[in-house]
């Protein structure tokens, strides 16, 4: 009788809807989730467009202390060029709303890049926050490496020291670097997950 | 500069300089300082010392373990040749939600106590005691602060209190203890779980426990944590972070207690080796206190008898009726009937079970009557229910469509409508959560599973009860008329019955698919409660203004809810006494998924509601809960505590 088929499609029909969480998390050794954003200079980036590279991501927020502690002391910028000289693809990426910590327009974001004498490949603008919460980016910084097989390789912090305080890079062990090495020498990565610290992103509410 | 005027500036530069109270420093919206609880040092007798926070309204300080953003206040002493300090004692901190993040801090700020050893012997008069403190205070954004303290006693025979004595006797108070339970621990791939010893006669005064580990990336920070009573005891199952791919070693932290009376206690945990657990648990014999596992059952039946009453069910209940009057009296076939439906009710309690077991155990965040918060459950309802109504109605018959299909399964398959009936009836009935069923359930999942399908059948049997009566002595159907034309005029009766129950779904799916906010109605006269929506930053605030809260966890689909704030919350002398008492009103509307709401709601070991609860006092130390109808009456009575 299709009333009783309807009410049993009803009974199993109570399950839909309740997985969607809006925090995603993306998982070592698989494949990165592709994502096209518009980068500081209107142009319009894809993951994808990458593939054959190693990819950096770094979740970016100028006014974030814990971010301040990386581009003050020069940390992010000479990571940024070093690898970028490898050919490894860096792109920072900056999910603060609108009206929220962090934000702020195209230009203004290239005119900070360049004071900041920062190199990343791009500069891209997620003020939506989606592709932030499709990789699960808590803080800034959040750091991810994609391999040339667009493979999650690296997730989480950037170094083993949680603090503000510049002081600490030297006596820290930089989770970033010592992954890229060892990826790019094509051995395994010892530390592929970490907790990251930082800024909460500021995500639209 | 005179004489006078010299001696005026002398006295207060001495003063500034006095023991008691050393330069306090701002930065970072925060007021940092060290403060002694004694104004000398007594050599050989050790004493406090402590770094005291205090931050501007809105912002915060970190634990020792900041969670998943922030940064641990640090502090570095400084202390005189032969002065050891201890390591600093935390009070216990809140649990704090930053946009989707979980932290660990102080709201208010706090008292960081070291214990300083003096040495025997000292030579000098006067001892200066030096601290490097930084912090990470925040509100939205984060400041970073740091601070160069210090604070001089003078050397001495004898010590006396000084005004910060008392404060400090207070932090003390907050400092997670011993625990006097035993606490072991285990993990599987998803999750660590800790076994506490609370004995059976203690486990009905915990409300709640919650985990704070010392380790930042062994937890999930936003997850929920369950609890459940096992023959050990409680068992309190922590969703593990996922970074965690390689044994846990050992584990530590504080473990939160929350009672009955609104009381807060933390003590202290370290499992030295965290046991390994394979990663499906075996099903385990619940080990309950007898009565109270038999207790819940009863209130499970109760709850499941009183459903029949509800707007909700009734519809359904009166279209199995109206089948049984058109059997006609065949006690044969009536008995069977009543066990069929009876039946189909407990499978679709069992399914819902089984359903929120698996739920529980995948860590989603759901709770009673959650099917009302997806807009296609409630569309596809209200397309079913139509259909029911227009057939009813007498506009077509089932058999239209089906006719060969129909009049095989009536001959063949005459009791599946009897079944489907039952189904439907659970189904409508879970959002009308009636008195007792709410204990029940939010009782059965703390528990095992065992326990959880033992709750639900219970419900399930209140349920289809009457039904059963009904079918079991056909006398009783005697006293329902015969069947005639009267039939027509009461199938239209549900009919519109039905489609008054439409207009309700409706209403409900409004509010979900409505994006605005939920609970914006204009109320600009002043005699009715003014209510503010919830959010756990909003709760904390008052609660660091030790403002009391009236918390109404609500939600459209929920008609208890509605009656209840009909009756009760739109009272005249209600509104005035909160006015009156300076009660702030807040609404947690559940109408859609709010995981926030369901945390909470869990924080009170609650999973459905309506559920209502009173906090006032400093820091909201004193809760308390209403019952799950309330009157003006009752209302008032529980707003006594607070006087």
């Amino acid at each position: 009788m299709s009333k009783s088929l309807i009410i049993l499609f009803l009974a199993v029909g109570l399950t839909v809807g309740f997985f969607a969480n809006s925090f995603a998390q993306v998982e070592n050794g698989k494949a990165a989730p592709n994502f096209t954003l518009k980068d500081s200079n209107g142009n319009e980036v894809s993951l994808s467009q990458y593939q054959g590279k190693f990819v950096v991501l770094e979740w970016l927020n100028y006014d974030c202390p814990f971010v301040k502690k990386h581009y003050g002391s020069g940390n992010m910028q000479s990571l940024q060029k070093t690898y970028t000289g490898k050919g490894v693809i860096w792109l920072s990426i900056a999910s603060s709303a609108p009206g929220t910590e962090g934000y702020y327009e195209a230009a203004d974001i290239n005119r900070l890049n360049a004071e900041k004498k920062a190199s990343p490949t791009a500069i891209l603008l997620d003020p939506a926050g989606t592709v932030g919460k499709l990789y699960g980016a808590q803080t800034t910084p959040h750091m991810y490496i994609i391999d040339p097989q667009g493979v999650l390789v690296y997730q989480g912090a950037i170094d083993d020291i949680r603090s503000t305080n510049p002081d600490d890079i030297a006596k820290s062990r930089n989770y970033v670097s010592s992954a890229l090495d060892e990826a790019m020498a094509g051995k395994p990565v010892s530390i592929p997950s970490t907790k990251s610290y930082g800024c909460s992103v500021k995500y639209q509410e | 500069m005179s004489y006078k005027l010299f001696l005026f500036l002398l006295v207060s530069i001495l003063a500034a300089a006095s023991p008691v109270r050393a330069q306090a420093v701002y930065d970072a919206h925060t007021e940092v300082e060290l403060v002694s609880g004694v104004d000398a040092v007594v050599p050989g007798e050790p004493f406090d010392l402590a770094v005291r926070l205090k931050t501007d309204p809105g912002w915060h300080v970190y634990w020792r373990n900041s969670g998943d953003s922030g940064l641990p206040v640090s502090v570095r002493w400084d202390l005189p040749e032969g002065f050891q300090a201890s390591s600093i004692h935390w009070p216990i901190p809140q649990r704090l939600e930053e946009a989707g993040l979980t932290t660990y801090g102080y709201p208010q700020g706090a008292f960081l106590i070291s214990h300083i050893l003096a040495p025997g012997t000292w030579a000098g008069n006067i001892a200066g005691f030096k601290a490097h403190v930084e912090w990470l205070a925040c509100e939205r954004i984060c400041v970073p602060g740091k601070a160069d303290l210090v604070i001089n006693l003078p050397v001495g025979e004898s010590a006396a209190p000084t005004a910060w004595t008392y404060e400090l006797e207070q932090a003390r108070k907050q400092w997670p203890q011993p625990s006097p339970w035993t606490i072991s621990a285990f993990a599987d791939a998803r999750s660590i779980g800790l076994n506490v010893g609370v004995p059976a006669s203690e486990q009905s005064t915990i409300t709640s426990l919650e985990f704070f580990p010392d380790r930042n990336d062994l937890i999930v920070h936003s997850a929920a944590q369950t609890l459940r009573a096992t023959d050990r005891g409680l068992e309190l199952s922590i969703p593990k972070s996922e970074i965690q791919t390689g044994k846990v070693g050992s584990l530590s932290g504080i473990l939160v207690v929350r009672d009955d009376q609104g009381k807060r206690r933390a003590f202290d945990v370290k499992v030295a080796k965290v046991a390994r657990r394979a990663a499906t648990p075996p099903l385990e014999i619940p080990a309950l206190p007898g009565v109270s596992l038999w207790l819940a059952c009863l209130f499970a039946f109760i709850g499941g008898l009183i459903l029949n009453l509800m707007p909700c069910v009734l519809p359904v209940l009166s279209i199995k009726v109206l089948s049984l009057i058109e059997h006609g009296g065949e006690r044969k076939k009536a008995l069977l009937s009543g066990m069929v439906f009876t039946l189909g009710v407990l499978v679709s309690f069992w399914l819902l079970a089984g359903l929120l077991i698996a739920l529980k155990s995948l860590g989603q965040q759901i709770g009673w009557g959650f099917q009302f918060q997806s807009p296609a459950f409630l569309i596809m309802m209200c397309l079913i229910l139509l259909v029911f109504a227009l057939n009813l109605w007498g506009l077509f018959e089932i058999n239209v469509f089906f006719p060969k299909a129909v009049a095989y399964i009536n001959q063949r398959y005459g009791y599946s409508k009897a079944f489907f009936s039952g189904v439907l009836a659970v189904v409508l009935a879970t959002p009308c959560t009636a008195p007792f069923m709410g204990t029940a359930i939010g009782f059965a999942l703390t528990q095992s599973a065992f326990v959880n399908l033992l709750i639900f059948t219970f419900l399930g049997l209140g349920l289809a009860f009457p039904f059963m009566i009904l079918c079991a002595f056909p006398q009783t159907l005697k006293f329902v008329p015969r069947p005639g034309p009267w039939m027509k005029t009461f199938k239209k009766f549900l009919a519109l019955l039905l489609i008054a129950t439409i207009f309700w779904l409706v209403w409900v799916l409004s509010f979900l698919v409505d994006t605005r906010p939920l609970v914006k109605q204009a109320q600009t006269d002043n005699t009715s409660i003014q209510w503010l929506d919830y959010s756990p930053e909003l709760m904390s605030k008052l609660a660091q203004e030790g403002k009391p809260v009236f918390l109404d966890f609500t939600a459209k689909w929920c008609i208890n809810c509605q009656v209840n704030e009909r009756v009760a919350l739109s009272n005249r002398e209600v509104a005035d006494k909160f006015r009156e008492l300076g009660v702030v009103a807040v609404k947690a509307d559940w109408t859609r998924f709010d995981g926030r709401i369901t945390r909470a709601l869990a924080g009170l070991g609650k999973n459905s509601i309506p559920v209502y609860v009173i906090y006032s006092g400093e820091n909201h130390r004193n809760m308390k809960v209403l019952p799950e109808i309330i009157t003006p009456a009752t209302v008032l009575e529980a707003l006594k505590t607070i006087q």
